[in-house]
């Protein structure tokens, strides 16, 4: 009789034991699940930022060195930029979510289609302000801005 | 008692199996690693971005400045002057280095580039007259470009 | 005869279990430790990266707004607005003028709030008032004697009677 109770409770003992070591694995399992996915979400958040700071700065520099390089510049509309050049002209624009360039000989009309797309950006803003250029561009949460002199 | 009893005696529930843990904690250990390498180096890489933008937006002004010191110094020598045909004004206008000048009847244009890289120049060019100077070209362009080169846009033909 | 297969007892698997857990999760904490601070690393340089592009940014418009000017108070009343910034004024020994303003910061220029200890230092010589007046723009993050985070310098040439446009 006591060697039967003293296996009984050895046996119970045995399964506390497992099943006290197979929630211990879960929680290790839960836990690994946790931190993949934490750190998918900080990868997913480092690379959009990444993305969204590269074209929108990457837009406004290169607007600006356009600008810098260009004989005359034109602002057509809030969202075109008309720059002129011996021989040709280049139109920046927006439309669609991203932002646009195309070349056109002397002599004929600019229009804001078939261009080749430069950068994504949600908007693209360029306004005159006293003699200088403003350019904002947003991407996202990101939105940056800069000035260049005016030409033409 | 056989061998198979024995086992069929011991088989019961006794928690994981060892080696799964393990195994786990590999896989996890991957994810995370790659993971961190591949944040780390989209954040390496926007940093050299912007590093290489902001150095060339202070080289950028450096030689905007340097080429507003030439044309201060130009304009300080050409002022001087009310005849722009002067021998001793052309004089002083060859000893500036990199400085071109042409006459013109009712004036001087006088044209210098400044280098803001190995790559890219200022091109400056400035026109002064009896009314003060206007500039007439403040421009970007290569360091080894052919100026008027055609540039091959499609005239569709 | 004695069987060659060794059978583990059930609580002996209990304890290969517990052990093994234990030196998982000591390599783990180790390895999560390295990791993390990755993670942190790609985050600040993420960080840094925003700052120094919008820190070239701001000195960009600063530079083209003082080129246009030639003005220090018109440059950061355009650039900022009004009353955002004290500017302190030095004549110099030698002839001339100095003037210089230290500005914090804030989201709508340079940096996020919850960095807002960045300071942009900027200081004009000139020979006389029109003449070539030069502009130095420095970032700092407010420490004293801490490297600059970013400069530039900068020029304007109005005279009386010419323009630079």
């Amino acid at each position: 009789m006591n060697s039967f109770n003293s296996a009984e409770s050895k046996r119970l003992g045995e399964t506390v034991s497992s099943a006290a070591s197979m929630t211990l694995f879960l929680i290790f399992a839960v836990c690994c699940l946790i931190i993949i996915s934490v750190a998918a979400t900080a990868y997913g958040r480092i690379s959009q930022n990444y993305e969204n700071t590269f074209d929108s700065t990457a837009a406004v520099r290169y607007i600006t060195n356009k600008i810098r390089a260009c004989g005359e510049a034109e602002i057509v509309s809030e969202s075109e930029l008309l720059l002129r050049d011996s021989g040709y002209s280049t139109l920046i624009y927006h439309s669609g979510g991203a932002v646009y360039e195309r070349l056109f000989p002397d002599g004929e009309t600019p229009v804001s289609s078939g261009g080749e797309r430069l950068f994504g950006a949600e908007q693209l803003i360029i306004e005159e302000d006293g003699g200088l250029v403003r350019i904002t561009v947003r991407d996202g949460d990101d939105v940056f801005t800069a000035c260049c002199r005016a030409k033409g | 008692m056989d061998v198979k009893e024995k086992v069929r005696k011991n088989s019961r529930p006794a928690g994981i199996g060892t080696g799964y843990l393990s195994l786990m904690m590999i896989f996890v250990t991957l994810c995370l690693t790659a993971l961190a390498a591949l944040s780390f180096s989209a954040a390496e890489n926007g940093r050299r971005f912007s590093v290489r933008s902001a150095d060339y937006t202070a080289e950028y002004y450096a030689a905007d400045l340097e080429a507003k010191r030439t044309l201060a110094e130009l304009d300080t020598i050409v002022s001087g002057y009310s005849d722009y045909m002067d021998f001793m004004l052309l004089a002083e206008l060859d000893e500036l280095d990199g400085a071109e000048y042409v006459t013109l009847p009712d004036g001087l244009e006088v044209s210098w580039k400044t280098p803001i890289n190995d790559r890219q120049n200022i091109s400056c060019k400035v026109k002064f007259s009896a009314d003060g100077f206007e500039i007439s070209d403040w421009r970007t362009v290569s360091a080894g470009e052919i100026e008027e080169a055609p540039l091959g846009v499609w005239l569709g033909e | 005869m004695k069987s060659p297969m060794k059978s583990v007892s059930a609580g002996g698997k209990l304890n290969l279990f517990f052990m093994e857990m234990i030196i998982v999760l000591f390599f783990f904490s180790i390895a999560s430790a390295v990791i993390l601070n990755a993670f942190a690393a790609s985050d600040r340089l993420s960080r840094e990266s925003g700052r120094l592009e919008r820190m070239s940014f701001c000195a960009q418009s600063a530079a083209e707004i003082f080129s246009e000017t030639g003005s220090l108070p018109q440059t950061l009343e355009k650039l900022f607005g009004s009353n955002s910034y004290e500017i302190l004024n030095i004549d110099l020994e030698g002839g001339g003028y100095a003037s210089e303003a230290k500005l914090p910061l804030t989201e709508e220029c340079a940096y996020s709030p919850e960095n807002a200890e960045l300071y942009m230092l900027v200081s004009v010589d000139s020979e006389e008032p029109g003449g070539l007046s030069e502009m130095h723009i420095i970032f700092t993050d407010g420490s004293d004697g801490g490297e600059p985070l970013y400069e530039i310098r900068s020029g304007a040439y109005l005279p009386k009677k010419g323009t630079v446009s």
